[in-house]
């Protein structure tokens, strides 16, 4: 592995090195990156796609873009690192924290095609042809989406949603401010106890990022674009997704303590003419939803777009105010927001979607100090289903 | 609407993943719904139709069991409760089982294209309006000759249509948790150009003018039947009674007339709920008034083919106001219509 030349990306502070190696070289370490992360995507297996055109010019050694990788975290071995075979040592040594940037279904197709070119018995020739690797080192895990989103632009790009679950899962089973993400598995998260389900969690920094609650399921370029540039007005300094989750911890315990413990009691639902089963029996288990969490982050980003608030730091002062301007274990707001959740159910030709911008407006009343239903939570309940109804039926 | 069966697709369904592939191209992928089904139904047991409900207070929670005849014969849902764990019936077992069977066929019925997908949605290959109406074909071997199209009017009434945006010219009853259809009756059942008529025209916005011609072509083909038992009458009278014959000609040159007959059909061949008579009667009164056209206080039959007339041999002279008066006559024309559909009877 010959090292080309080396730049230092301003924009998200990390040193690039431009190397020339072979399929040989590559793929002595390619398969293991690969299977480094289980959330990373399937490969698109068609026999008839441009990657089986790719894999048959593979195998007379044609020229390919450059991979692009990148070594996460810091690490004080890599200052010193100069050589090309230096850093080839160190890849192969810490694999698991390399990643693949751009050229993940090239590195499968190569893969696919070195089984080929063992059938054919053309080993030799086919380890020999070159290929360029672009390597980032140093670089936190910001940048990497950040690079990830930029460089993605292929004809299949992964959605962000998938990019950001991919990178940040090595939070699962992790414990931020006394709060363990766990896995989409049932019957695992209890919010009670202080779990949240990951992809929820996921759900909700995308929806920040994106500044829409609605879930981001289908991969367009549009939203790559949309993110890309919210994400270049972001401290690229400190790990957003943790912020998120700190601010959004903050809002959830407050709002639990403004709560009864426990289950509703089923004579306080009819008392509100709820019908059917209510969105949750709990403030802890209706605050630990996708919804509850896509609905946090639009409303904090929209928010933050409008100047309205300066990003989640605010966030402690809006908890110190709910704290002080609602009494604790009462209900009545819980109430309020159930019952407009029935409303939703019973008349939303999207429910869940419905429920997540229900739960937008909640926390953009809430948050808003120039809104009289500034952390009043019964006020903001009730309001904010006003803005809801005035959105989706115009009424 | 229509999507062709894709032959070359294998589908299994276990742990609450679909396993695609095509055979024809290799593409395979796994799709991991969010609800978990219940996959004890063999779907090529099952008959699937796409309809379309844009009506209002339509939601992701109109889903409804649905019987045919008084036999339960299957579903009617919206296409969105396949993708969310959020309505009534995400954990009903009895609704899982023919949500399974649907969105097989639906997985069926789809065109692979080279694409991710690891963010596969049903919905990314289907309207997000439709609604899918599923159901048992041994079920229906309890109804005699049953056919689903013997239905389309009837699903119109209830808000169904299988093209346009359904029914969202009429006033629709509230359904309970059941939809009930019914067939017309015996004596009009075999015209099959009523159905066609609510199968692919009446459903669809077309201008005042076309929309009137269409409805109207429902007393058209109704004042048949009423025109054959008029004349079978008076055949039998006058084998009873051979005397009268002046009379009995004089009667004979009425029933030639449509508008006797329009008159007949209303109020002697159908049952038209009051209130929605009066309505329509009114809007008839409206429109002919603002035409200078004569009309009587309360036959609404009498009124309607005048309204007839006025729209086939003086469409030019309506005005802004007569033209929206036509939009709402016709909301209400329709709704009489149904009734008279339903009620029909030989006399």
């Amino acid at each position: 592995m010959r090292k080309m030349s080396e730049i230092y990306d301003n924009r998200i502070r990390s040193k690039n090195f431009y190397f020339e190696t072979t399929f040989g070289e590559y793929l002595q370490y390619a398969k293991d990156l690969i299977q480094n992360n289980d959330l990373q995507r399937k490969r698109v297996k068609t026999s008839q796609t441009v990657y089986s055109l790719l894999k048959t010019d593979l195998l007379h050694g044609c020229v390919i873009p450059p991979l692009v990788l990148a070594i996460l975290g810091e690490d004080d071995e890599l200052k010193n690192i100069e050589r090309g075979e230096e850093l080839q040592t160190y890849i192969k040594e810490n694999r698991e924290k390399v990643l693949i940037l751009d050229g993940l279904q090239r590195t499968h197709t190569l893969i696919a095609a070195e089984a080929e070119a063992l059938e054919q018995k053309r080993m030799k020739e086919f380890y020999a042809y070159k290929l360029r690797l672009e390597v980032y080192i140093h670089i936190n895990k910001f940048g990497v989406l950040y690079r990830m989103l930029t460089l993605n632009t292929g004809q299949t790009p992964m959605s962000p949603r998938h990019q950001l679950e991919m990178l940040y899962s090595d939070m699962l089973n992790q414990e931020i401010e006394g709060v363990t993400l766990v896995p989409e598995v049932k019957g695992t998260a209890h919010a009670d106890k202080k779990e949240f389900i990951f992809k929820n969690t996921i759900d909700g920094f995308n929806s920040y990022m994106n500044r829409s609650e609605l879930p981001m399921e289908r991969q367009e370029l549009l939203e790559n674009i949309k993110m890309m540039e919210k994400m270049s007005s972001e401290d690229i300094s400190g790990d957003i997704f943790k912020k998120f989750l700190e601010g959004y911890i903050k809002v959830f315990d407050v709002l639990c303590k403004k709560s009864k413990p426990g289950q509703l009691e089923k004579e306080r639902l009819q008392e509100y003419e709820i019908q059917g089963n209510p969105f949750a029996k709990k403030v802890s288990n209706a605050f630990s939803t996708s919804q509850a969490m896509t609905g946090f982050g639009a409303a904090v980003g929209i928010m933050k777009d409008k100047e309205l608030i300066d990003g989640f730091g605010m966030l402690e002062r809006v908890v110190d105010d709910i704290e002080k301007n609602n009494s604790d274990e009462n209900d009545d707001w819980f109430l309020i927001f159930l019952k407009n959740m029935d409303r939703i159910r019973n008349e939303a030709k999207k429910i869940g979607n419905a429920q997540r911008m229900y739960f937008q407006y909640f926390y953009r009343e809430l948050f808003n100090r120039e809104s009289d239903s500034y952390a009043d939570l019964c006020q903001a309940a009730d309001k904010s289903y006003k803005m809801y109804d005035s959105q989706v039926n115009g009424s | 609407m229509k999507y062709n069966i894709n032959e070359s697709l294998d589908i299994k369904y276990s742990e609450g993943v679909f396993k695609v592939e095509e055979r024809k191209t290799g593409i395979e992928f796994l799709y991991q719904p969010k609800l978990e089904f219940v996959n004890s139904f063999s779907p090529d047991q099952f008959e699937i139709r796409f309809l379309f409900n844009s009506n209002v207070g339509v939601s992701e929670n109109s889903i409804y069991q649905l019987y045919a005849d008084q036999i339960r014969i299957g579903w009617i849902f919206p296409i969105q409760s396949l993708e969310s764990k959020e309505h009534d019936y995400a954990h009903n077992r009895f609704y899982l089982q023919y949500a399974y069977v649907v969105l097989y066929q639906l997985i069926q019925r789809m065109e692979f294209r080279e694409m991710e997908y690891a963010d596969f949605r049903i919905l990314d290959y289907y309207p997000e309006d439709l609604h899918i109406l599923v159901y048992d074909r041994e079920n229906v071997k309890k109804i005699e000759d049953f056919d689903l199209l013997n239905y389309t009017v009837s699903l119109f009434a209830k808000g169904y249509s299988y093209c346009g945006s359904g029914n969202i010219f009429t006033t629709l009853e509230k359904i309970d948790r059941h939809i009930r259809i019914k067939r017309l009756p015996t004596s009009i059942r075999d015209i099959s150009y009523i159905n066609v008529l609510f199968e692919e025209l009446i459903p669809l916005e077309e201008s005042g003018y076309s929309k009137f011609h269409l409805i109207y072509q429902i007393v058209e083909i109704l004042i048949e039947p009423v025109f054959k038992c008029e004349i079978k009458k008076i055949v039998q009278d006058m084998a009873a009674a051979p005397n009268d014959l002046f009379e009995k000609r004089a009667k004979l040159n009425e029933i030639t007339t449509e508008k006797y007959r329009v008159i007949r059909l209303f109020n002697n061949y159908s049952r038209i709920e009051l209130q929605k008579q009066e309505i329509f009667n009114e809007f008839c009164k409206s429109l002919l008034e603002n035409n200078n056209q004569k009309y009587e206080e309360r036959d609404v039959g009498n009124n309607l083919y005048a309204v007839r007339c006025l729209v086939v041999h003086n469409l030019y002279s309506l005005d802004t106001k007569s033209r929206e008066l036509l939009n709402d006559l016709n909301r209400s024309f329709l709704d009489v219509v149904l009734d008279v559909l339903f009620t029909f009877h030989e006399i």
